[in-house]
C-alpha cells in the first residue's frame, strides 16, 4: 500500500464524527491530567483503559493516545507557573520555565511550549508516517551494548549541565543512581534495599520521587513566605504571548534539534520522553554560547526539551505500530489496550489493520492541532491561577499530589514515599543540593546497570564489546569527547582558581 | 507499616466476625458488592479476565462486582493484600502462577503462603507457552537445540520477562529435563525480550502463545515446541515438548480466583457455581478462544490440590536450578 | 536528616575568616554517612566481578563514589564563603505538611476521601501563621467536590467519598 492511499484511509477514519469526538475527549483529558500535578499520563491511561472496553477499538486507541500526547502539552503548565513538575520531563521544563514566569513572562513561556510541542509532534509524525518500518528495523540493531552506550552518553551529557557547586551536583547524580538501586535486581531476582517492604520490590515510583523532591519540597519552602512578584498578573494580551523577532530566532534551531533528539530517543524502545528532554536540554546548554543564561530563564531551555519530549512520544509509536514492541511504559499500556480489543500487535499490524494504523496516525495530526487550538486560549486561564494566593492553593495541590501518586497502584505506600522525598527535597534546598540531578540519576541509573550487565552476560564478560560493535563504539566515542570537552577546560580553570585561592 | 495498621483493624473485625459465626454470615451471601483484586495494572490479560468474569457473575449473584487493580512486585503486593483481607467472600484475588505458586518456591521472605493463606475458588484458565527461535537461526527442532546446548554448555541463551516468571520456570524445567545448561537472560517485561529475540541478540525464548503466534505468522520467529500436553489451536502442527522428546515435560501458566483462607465453604461453593456458569457462557468461551486460553474451571477442592502440586513442582525446579533468594 | 538552626544569633567574629563550624560540614558528612551505610548493605549481596557483576556490585560502586563525593562536598565547604543569613529552617511548615499528608494516607481508605481531604487541608493550613479560615473552608469544600468528581467518579479510584473502601 502506498503512502497516499494510506493517508486517504486515515483521513476517512480520523475525520468521522465519533472519532473526532473521542480524539477531542482524549486530548482534553490529557491536557487537564497533564496540568494537575501528581497524576501523569500513565496513571490516567491506566485508569481510563477499562472505560474503553466497550467502544470501537480504533476510537479507544485514538482517545487513549490523545491522553498520552495531550498530557505532554499540559505537563509544562504547572512547572512553569508553580515550579510543580509532575513528571521527569516537566522537571526539565521547570529549570528555565519557572524563572521565566518569575520574570513575568509566563504567557510567553506557555505559548512557546505549546508551539514547540506542536512542531516537535508534527515533525515526528512525518517520521512515523514515512519511515516507521525502516526505523523500527534499525532500532532492532540496538542490543544491550548499544543501549548502554546511548544511556552513558545521556548521563555524561546531563551530569555536566548542572548549576552551582559541581561536587554537590555530582553527588546528587550519584544519590539518584543510589535511589535507583532500590528494588528487585533484574538479573537474579534479589531484593535490594527493600527492608522487607514488598511495595519497594519495584523500586520507588518515579512520579512519587519527582513529586516529592520538587512538588512537596516547593510547597514546604513557600509556606509562610511573603508572596512574590508572581501574583501581579494583569490582563493577558496576545502580545504578551507572541514571541518577538529575536525570540523566534532564539528558539528556531533549538526546536529542530530537540525534535531530532526526541525522535531518535523515542524510536528506541525502553527509553522514554524523560531521557529525551534531559538530553535535549544538556545538548542545548552545551552548544550555547551563553550557557550561563540556562537556569535563569533561557527560552532555548524550554523550547528544545519541550520539542524533544513531544517528538519522542510520537516516535514511540514507531516500534509499537510496526513491530508490536512498545516504546515506553505508556505505549505498553496502549498495546495492552489493543490486545484487549482482540488486535494483537505484531509486524503485520500495518497490513492487517490499515484502518487502525492510518486512522491513528492521522488522528495524531488532528489531535495536535486540537491541542494547539485548545491550549493557547487556556494560557490566560492558567496564568490567572497565579492570582490565587499561595496559601489557598497549596492545600489543594497537596491533595492532588497524594491522590495522583496513590492512583498509580492504588496503594497508600506511595503517599509515604512522596512525603519522605518532600522532606529530603526541602533539606536539600536548604543545603544547596540541586534536585534535578537526582532525578537524572534515578532514571538513567537502573537502565545503565541493566544494559551493562546484560551486555556482559551476552558477550561472556568481554568488556571490549562496547567498542567492537560499531553503533555502540560511535556513542562511546562521543561520550569520551563530551567528557574531555567538559573536564579539560573545567579542570584547567579549577586548578588555576584553586591556586589563586590558596595564594590568597 | 500499612499492613500492620490494617492488621489491627482487621483483627477487631475478625473478632466480631467470629462471634457472628461464619455460617450465619454465609447464608445471605452476597449482601454487598464483591471486589476482585487484580494484582497488576489495568490492560493485561489478568485484568481483562477478571473484568469479564466479574461482569458475568454479577447478575446471577445479584450484587455488583468491582475490579480493583493493586499492582506491584510481580503480583505479590495484590496477593498479600487479599491474603490479609477478611475471609468473608467480599474480597477476592485474580491470582496467577507467579503470585500463587512460583513466588512461594522462590522467596523465603514472602509475607504470605500461597497454600495456607488462600482458599482457591477456581482455577479458571491455563495457557501453555511456546519455545521460539529467530527464523534466521539454524535451529529447526528441539533436538537441534538440545544437541547444540549439550556441545556448548552455557552458550545457548533464552530471554524471559524476569526471574521467577512462568517463562523462566518453563526454561529451567527444560534445562533439567534435557540435561542442558542454557544461559538465562532476564529482561524487564516480555516485550524487551521479544525485541532482542527479533534483533538476534538472544537465541530463544519461552513466549506467550498469542503474542508470539503473530510473529510466527509474519515469518519472523520459528516455533519449536509448545509446553502443554497437546497441540495448541493457535499453532497447529507445532509439536509438544513430549512429542519432541522430553516425555515428562509440561509447563503452563494459569489464572484463577482465590479467596482468603478461612472463607466459609458455602461462600466458595456459591462463587464457584456462578463462575463455572460464566465460564461455560458463549461470551467467555469466545474470549478464551481468541486469547489462546485453555478452559479449566476447576472446583475449589481440585484447585486446592492443583496449587499444592504446582508449588511442589516449582519448588523442585527452583531448588535444582539454585535460584532461591 | 537533622540540621541545626543557622547561626544568626551566634556572635560572628568580624573580618577574620569564619571559624569552620560543624554546621558547614554537616551536608557533606551526611552524604558520606549515607554512602557508607549503603555500602555496608551492598556487601551483604553477592558481588560478582566487573565482568560478571552480581546484585551487590553496582550498589557498592555507587555507594563508594557517593561517599567520595561527600568528602568532596566537605572540602568545598571549607573553601566556600560563609553562608549568608537566611530565614530559619521551616520546622512549622515541615511538621504541618507532614502531619497533613500522614493523616490523609492513613485515613483515606478508612474514613473516605472527603473527611480525609478536610483533615489534610486543615492540618496543612496550620503551617501558615495567620489564615483566612473562611476562604480555607471554601477551598476545602471545592476540593472535596472537585476531587470526588475527578478521582472517584471520573477516574474510578477504589476509594469512597465517605466511609471505608
Amino acid at each position: 500500500m502506498d503512502l497516499w492511499h494510506g493517508i486517504q484511509i486515515g483521513l476517512q477514519t480520523a475525520l468521522s464524527w465519533h472519532t473526532l469526538m473521542f480524539c477531542f475527549i482524549g486530548v482534553t483529558v490529557g491536557t487537564f491530567v497533564g496540568v494537575l500535578p501528581g497524576i501523569g499520563a500513565l496513571a490516567a491511561i491506566s485508569l481510563a483503559l477499562p472505560l474503553t472496553y466497550y467502544i470501537d477499538p480504533t476510537d479507544a486507541l485514538i482517545m487513549l493516545a490523545g491522553i498520552f500526547y495531550g498530557a505532554q502539552y499540559g505537563g509544562s503548565t504547572a512547572s512553569i507557573l508553580l515550579n510543580l513538575p509532575g513528571t521527569a520531563t516537566a522537571a526539565i521544563t521547570c529549570l528555565d520555565g519557572y524563572p521565566l514566569a518569575q520574570q513575568g513572562k509566563a504567557p510567553l513561556a506557555l505559548f512557546v511550549t505549546a508551539v514547540n510541542s506542536f512542531v516537535g509532534s508534527s515533525l515526528a509524525i512525518v517520521l512515523v508516517m514515512g519511515f516507521a518500518p525502516v526505523i523500527a528495523e534499525f532500532a532492532l540493531e540496538f542490543g544491550s551494548a548499544e543501549y548502554f552506550a546511548v544511556i552513558l552518553l545521556g548521563l555524561v551529557a546531563a551530569s555536566t549541565m548542572t548549576l552551582g557547586s559541581p561536587f554537590k551536583a555530582l553527588a546528587m547524580v550519584v544519590f539518584g543512581l543510589a535511589l535507583g538501586q532500590v528494588g528487585t535486581d533484574i538479573n537474579t531476582g534479589q531484593f535490594r534495599y527493600t527492608f522487607g517492604i514488598l511495595e519497594l520490590a519495584d523500586g520507588f515510583s518515579l512520579v512519587a520521587v519527582a513529586m516529592g523532591l520538587f512538588g512537596v519540597a516547593e510547597i514546604i519552602a513557600n509556606i509562610g513566605q511573603p508572596q512574590g512578584v508572581l501574583h501581579k498578573v494583569g490582563k493577558i494580551r496576545f502580545a504578551d504571548m507572541w514571541p518577538n523577532r529575536s525570540e523566534w530566532k532564539q528558539i528556531w534551531w533549538p526546536t529542530l534539534r530537540g525534535t531530532g533528539i526526541g525522535s531518535f530517543i523515542g524510536a528506541l524502545p525502553g527509553t522514554g520522553p524523560g531521557i529525551a528532554s534531559l538530553m535535549a536540554y544538556a545538548v542545548e546548554k552545551r552548544i550555547s554560547k551563553t550557557p550561563e543564561r540556562f537556569g535563569n530563564g533561557a527560552l532555548e531551555g524550554i523550547s528544545s526539551p519541550e520539542a524533544a519530549n513531544n517528538a519522542s512520544v510520537q516516535a514511540a509509536f514507531i516500534p509499537t505500530l510496526s513491530l508490536g514492541i512498545p516504546g515506553d511504559a505508556v505505549v505498553a499500556v496502549l498495546l495492552g489496550a489493543m490486545i484487549l480489543h482482540g488486535i494483537t500487535p505484531g509486524p503485520n499490524l500495518i497490513n492487517d489493520q490499515p484502518q487502525m494504523f492510518w486512522g491513528l496516525i492521522i488522528s495524531f495530526w488532528v489531535g495536535n492541532l486540537m491541542l494547539l487550538v485548545l491550549n493557547i486560549p487556556l494560557i490566560g486561564l492558567w496564568v490567572k491561577l497565579l492570582t490565587i494566593p499561595y496559601h489557598l492553593l497549596y492545600p489543594g495541590v497537596l491533595i492532588f499530589i497524594c491522590l495522583g501518586v496513590y492512583s498509580a497502584d492504588n496503594n497508600v505506600f506511595d503517599i509515604f514515599v512522596v512525603l519522605g522525598f518532600g522532606i529530603i527535597g526541602y533539606v536539600m534546598r536548604r543545603t544547596g543540593f540541586p534536585a534535578t540531578p537526582v532525578l537524572l540519576g534515578f532514571i538513567l541509573g537502573p537502565l545503565l546497570e541493566e544494559h551493562f550487565r546484560r551486555a556482559m552476560l551476552l558477550s561472556k564478560g568481554n568488556i571490549l564489546i562496547f567498542f567492537e560493535r560499531p553503533i555502540s563504539a560511535v556513542f562511546m566515542v562521543i561520550s569520551l569527547i563530551f567528557l574531555a570537552s567538559v573536564f579539560l577546560p573545567g579542570l584547567r580553570a579549577r586548578l588555576s582558581r584553586g591556586r589563586a585561592s590558596t595564594a590568597d | 507499616m500499612r499492613n500492620l495498621i490494617k492488621g489491627f483493624g482487621l483483627g477487631a473485625l475478625a473478632l466480631a466476625a467470629t462471634f457472628a459465626g461464619p455460617a450465619a454470615q454465609a447464608q445471605g451471601y452476597p449482601e454487598k458488592p464483591i471486589t476482585i483484586v487484580v494484582p497488576f495494572p489495568p490492560g493485561g490479560s489478568t485484568d481483562l479476565l477478571a473484568r469479564k468474569i466479574g461482569e458475568a457473575i454479577s447478575g446471577p449473584l445479584g450484587q455488583p462486582v468491582v475490579v480493583e487493580n493493586r499492582g506491584g512486585a510481580g503480583g505479590t503486593v495484590g496477593a498479600n493484600y487479599v491474603a490479609q483481607s477478611d475471609p468473608d467472600g467480599y474480597t477476592l484475588l485474580m491470582g496467577v502462577t507467579g503470585s500463587n505458586a512460583i513466588s512461594a518456591a522462590l522467596r523465603d521472605d514472602l509475607p504470605y503462603s500461597p497454600t495456607e493463606d488462600f482458599d482457591p475458588v477456581s482455577i479458571v484458565i491455563s495457557s501453555p507457552l511456546v519455545l521460539v527461535v529467530n527464523s534466521e537461526s539454524p535451529y529447526t527442532s528441539v533436538e537441534d537445540v538440545i544437541a547444540y546446548a549439550k556441545e556448548n554448555p552455557e552458550t545457548f541463551t533464552h530471554g524471559t520477562p524476569g526471574v521467577g516468571t512462568s517463562m523462566h520456570m518453563a526454561a529451567e524445567l527444560f534445562g533439567l529435563e534435557s540435561g542442558t545448561k542454557l544461559v538465562h537472560v532476564p529482561y524487564k517485561g516480555s516485550a524487551a525480550a521479544l525485541q532482542d529475540l527479533l534483533g538476534g541478540q538472544i537465541d530463544s525464548m519461552f513466549g506467550d502463545i498469542l503474542v508470539t503466534s503473530e510473529y510466527v505468522k509474519a515469518g519472523r520467529l520459528r516455533p519449536l515446541a509448545v509446553t502443554g500436553t497437546k497441540e495448541h489451536y493457535l499453532l497447529e502442527g507445532v509439536p509438544t515438548m513430549a512429542e519432541a522428546g522430553l516425555t515428562n515435560y509440561a509447563a503452563f501458566s494459569w489464572q484463577g480466583i482465590f479467596a482468603p483462607a478461612g472463607t466459609p465453604p458455602e461462600v466458595l461453593d456459591k462463587l464457584y457455581g456462578a463462575i463455572s456458569d460464566a465460564v461455560a457462557s458463549d461470551d467467555l468461551q469466545a474470549l478464551f478462544k481468541e486469547r489462546g486460553f485453555l478452559v479449566e474451571g476447576m472446583p475449589p477442592a481440585e484447585s486446592k490440590t492443583f496449587i499444592a502440586s504446582e508449588v511442589e513442582k516449582w519448588t523442585k525446579v527452583v531448588d535444582a536450578a539454585g535460584l532461591k533468594n | 536528616m537533622r540540621r541545626p538552626m543557622p547561626s544568626p544569633v551566634l556572635p560572628v567574629p568580624e573580618r577574620k575568616l569564619p571559624k569552620p563550624s560543624l554546621t558547614r560540614y554537616l551536608p557533606g558528612l551526611t552524604v558520606v554517612a549515607f554512602g557508607l551505610a549503603m555500602a555496608s548493605v551492598a556487601v551483604t549481596y553477592p558481588l560478582g566481578s566487573l565482568l560478571r557483576p552480581g546484585p551487590g556490585f553496582f550498589p557498592l560502586v555507587i555507594a563508594l563514589i557517593l561517599a567520595a563525593l561527600g568528602v568532596g562536598v566537605m572540602v568545598e565547604a571549607r573553601a566556600a564563603l560563609p553562608p549568608e543569613d537566611r530565614e530559619p529552617f521551616a520546622w512549622r511548615a515541615v511538621l504541618c505538611t507532614s502531619a497533613g499528608i500522614l493523616l490523609f494516607a492513613f485515613l483515606v481508605e478508612r474514613i473516605g476521601y472527603v473527611p480525609a481531604s478536610l483533615l489534610l487541608i486543615g492540618t496543612a493550613a496550620l503551617g501558615e501563621r495567620d489564615n483566612d479560615w473562611i476562604m480555607m473552608a471554601v477551598v476545602a469544600a471545592f476540593m472535596a467536590f472537585f476531587g470526588t468528581a475527578v478521582f472517584i467518579w471520573g477516574l474510578g479510584l477504589p476509594i469512597r467519598a465517605f466511609g471505608a473502601s
